[in-house]
């Protein structure tokens, strides 16, 4: 039988295994690295992918180990230290025994290495504290316990900004409370937080501006919360976006690479600027503390001096025009805010009065069918920067597509986010209850998000009323509409939310009369009513 | 004739209305379902034959809209066969084609051959109005490293053909995995050492 081995571990007489071991990578141990006294013991085993992983027992005389996972013995340092790669080294847990002048020949090595010579966090990290926190038992939560304070300032916030659909977490560090004297307490509200959000795939925003002003916690606190993340939170990662990082942060990351696995390192990207983030993620649906963005405002300003002082180009070669930009009167329209203006925006009134020609409505599943993604695309720019477009060169389907993927990607949905909990229950309501609830609702959303839904419904009627050839009854367009209308802010939408949503925009749909003038009377002015086309 | 108790899991994925669900239902109830009924998530349970073998195939109709994407991008993930439909007589769901595939990708961190991948060209009773011709279709697919059909979910054509490609390659690859380590119990085996992988991957 071939094929990976079990891993030959070396146990004592009771059965139980000898020593520590060590994962490493990327090569097998070469047996000759072995130290005399214990030949036996160095048997490379395979763990995991058998390429990348080998298993080195640590005896007391491995000090570290190098690339290609030799052994690094005393007798290195003082024989030819030269002869050990110390690129990557790895430090183990008997580097508490080493001697100091030991330990700085490691130190001197691996900030040659990284160049970047900030040696704090790797004294930091060689600390006992955290050389010994493998022993630290993980933290336990309890879902009820009462946070208080730490709950109200915002520094772990969560929404769907991924354009993926997935469930985007942000932490902030600035927005740790300053004098953190319970850090576990921090660390269970933590998990109690991402709990739910990490049973399905996320991603995680980190603003690590702000660091400096707090006490910053021990390594043995990360170490604890490292260990307190159990699989579900590591295995559904998908992305670790760290925005802002130190030259220290990225230090300790690398001083970790060789600790995970190369897939696990291609998770983190490093974003120096928001512009950079803005690729990834929706800026708009992120809390962004206020102090973030000054910062980024600030650093972008210093790269601008720099860059007319030099030569004038940008030192990593991209257009320093970002995706996001805080300047005043330039405003997104796709992933923007409706709230922004006062009048139905025109993309909306645009798409509408082009989808209503007669032709147009009779075009079979519109609002179901896919556009053209790259016409899509044309459009979206278009609009984002204020160009004009003529829409009755593109295909109805395209524009509807258009008109779908603006209110998707609202920074607040149509229906509002507080609009979701009694929508995403809607089948739950009775149905005497539910003209109440309904009409309540529509009291409650700002003008301009009432405007926008009654013009679209209003039009969604007119696409009904061509069913027999565009196939599209007030079922099947709440099907294809209704997820764009709301969603949630802190979960994920699941199928089960989808179909009250979707029942929802059905009664809607159904019910135009709800938009009578009189009802919107009753809410007093609303601006751009008249707006029907 | 053995049965297999393990479960195999295809997933039926492609742009708006190609005809997923006319699909999956001929398949199911070997008659063509013309609902024109937009589909949100549908999970069925079969036995098909593969080989004189019974397999128990579970098929995820998923939704074509954009709008559905969070609740489908869960369902790449636990997915391990993909049924990738395209309507011949709709180039936006060919143009469509790629992105999925990039997604499915993503989503398994598997490649072809290892990726049981199908392309399917739907409604190929719809000659009049074809947009995609067969050879190119063929071509893109070959350049993906995939195997390519053009089915017609009306006349029952290569309906059965399309998922029994599938299974084949479920079948196969999953044998390859337990082969080399003879399992005795022959039960499901769980993958070797994923824990420690996870452990590892989590830690960044």
């Amino acid at each position: 039988m071939r094929g990976p081995s079990p891993i030959p571990v070396p146990v004592d007489a009771s059965g139980q295994p000898l020593g520590r071991y060590y994962l490493m990578s990327p090569s097998p141990v070469p047996s000759n690295s072995t130290s005399s006294s214990s030949p036996n013991s160095l048997s490379p085993g395979y763990l995991g992918s058998p390429r990348r992983f080998s298993l080195i027992p640590l005896t007391p005389d491995i000090r570290a180990i190098s690339p290609c996972n030799r052994a690094v013995t005393p007798s290195d340092w003082s024989n030819q230290p030269s002869s050990v790669t110390p690129s990557e080294i790895v430090l183990h847990p008997y580097l508490n025994d080493l001697s100091d002048s030991e330990r700085q020949w490691v130190l001197m090595e691996h900030s040659r290495s990284v160049s970047t010579a900030s040696l704090g966090s790797l004294t930091d990290a060689l600390s006992p504290e955290f050389l010994n926190g493998g022993d630290l038992p993980p933290i336990q939560f309890n879902e009820k316990e009462d946070f208080g304070s730490l709950a109200e300032c915002n520094m772990i916030g969560s929404c769907s900004a991924d354009p993926s659909g997935r469930m985007c977490v942000s932490i902030a560090c600035c927005r740790v409370p300053k004098n953190t004297a319970d850090w576990d307490r921090l660390l269970r509200f933590g998990l109690v937080q991402l709990d739910k959000i990490c049973d399905n795939d996320y991603s995680l925003v980190y603003f690590h501006h702000g660091y400096e002003k707090l006490n910053k916690p021990s390594w043995k606190w990360l170490i604890t919360c490292y260990r307190s993340f159990d699989r579900k939170f590591k295995k559904n990662i998908k992305a670790f976006y760290i925005v802002h990082p130190s030259t220290k942060l990225k230090m300790v990351f690398r001083f970790m690479k060789p600790l995970v696995s190369i897939r696990a390192h291609s998770k983190i990207v490093y974003c120096q600027r928001l512009s950079e983030l803005a690729q990834y993620v929706m800026l708009d649906r992120l809390d962004i503390p206020q102090e973030v963005r000054v910062h980024d405002k600030n650093l972008r300003a210093r790269s601008v001096d720099n860059m007319t002082n030099t030569t004038g180009l940008g030192n990593n070669g991209k257009s320093d025009i970002p995706a996001f930009s805080f300047q005043p009167g330039f405003m997104r329209v796709f992933g923007g805010c409706l709230s922004d203006t006062d009048t139905v925006p025109l993309v909306v009134t645009d798409c509408i009065q082009y989808l209503s020609l007669p032709k147009n409505l009779r075009e079979e599943g519109l609002f179901r069918r896919c556009g053209n993604a790259s016409e899509l695309k044309v459009i979206k720019e278009c609009y984002n920067t204020g160009q004009y477009i003529d829409l009755s060169n593109y295909c109805p389907h395209t524009i509807a597509a258009a008109l779908k993927t603006y209110l998707r990607e609202l920074s607040t949905p149509l229906l509002t986010f507080e609009a979701y909990p009694t929508v995403s229950s809607w089948t739950d309501f009775a149905e005497d209850k539910q003209i109440s609830l309904c009409k309540k609702l529509l009291e409650n959303i700002p003008p301009v998000h009432y405007s926008c839904l009654r013009l679209l419904i209003l039009f969604l009627n007119k696409v009904i009323s061509s069913s027999a050839q565009n196939l599209m009854t007030s079922q099947n367009l709440s099907i294809v509409i209704g997820p764009n209308l709301t969603w949630s802010r802190h979960t994920i939408t699941t199928l089960a939310d989808i179909n009250n949503i979707n029942s929802f925009t059905q009664f809607l749909i159904d019910r135009p009369q709800l938009f009578d003038r009189q009802v919107e009377r009753d809410r007093g002015a609303s601006p751009s009513a008249s707006v029907t086309s | 004739m053995t049965t297999n108790s393990s479960k195999y899991n295809i997933t039926v994925i492609g742009a708006p209305g190609v005809g997923k669900s006319a699909i999956t239902l001929r398949l199911l109830y070997q008659e063509f379902v013309d609902d024109y009924e937009p589909t949100k998530l549908d999970s069925y349970q079969t036995m098909m034959d593969y080989q004189g073998q019974d397999v128990d195939v579970q098929i995820t109709d998923t939704a074509g809209q954009e709008d559905y994407a969070s609740v489908r991008d869960t369902f790449l993930r636990s997915g391990e066969g993909f049924l990738c439909v395209f309507s011949l007589t709709d180039s936006d769901s060919y143009s469509h084609i790629e992105e999925l595939y990039n997604q499915v990708k993503l989503a398994k961190s598997m490649e072809p051959p290892q990726l049981p991948f199908l392309i399917v060209g739907n409604k190929s009773d719809l000659e009049s109005s074809r947009q995609t011709k067969t050879e190119d279709a063929q071509r893109f697919a070959e350049s993906l490293g995939v195997k390519y059909m053009e089915t017609s979910a009306k006349n029952n054509e290569n309906v059965t053909e399309a998922f029994q490609f599938l299974i084949g390659m479920l079948v196969e690859s999953r044998s390859a995995e337990t082969a080399p380590i003879e399992s005795n119990t022959g039960k499901k085996k769980k993958k070797k050492n994923g824990g420690i992988k996870r452990f590892l991957c989590g830690l960044a």
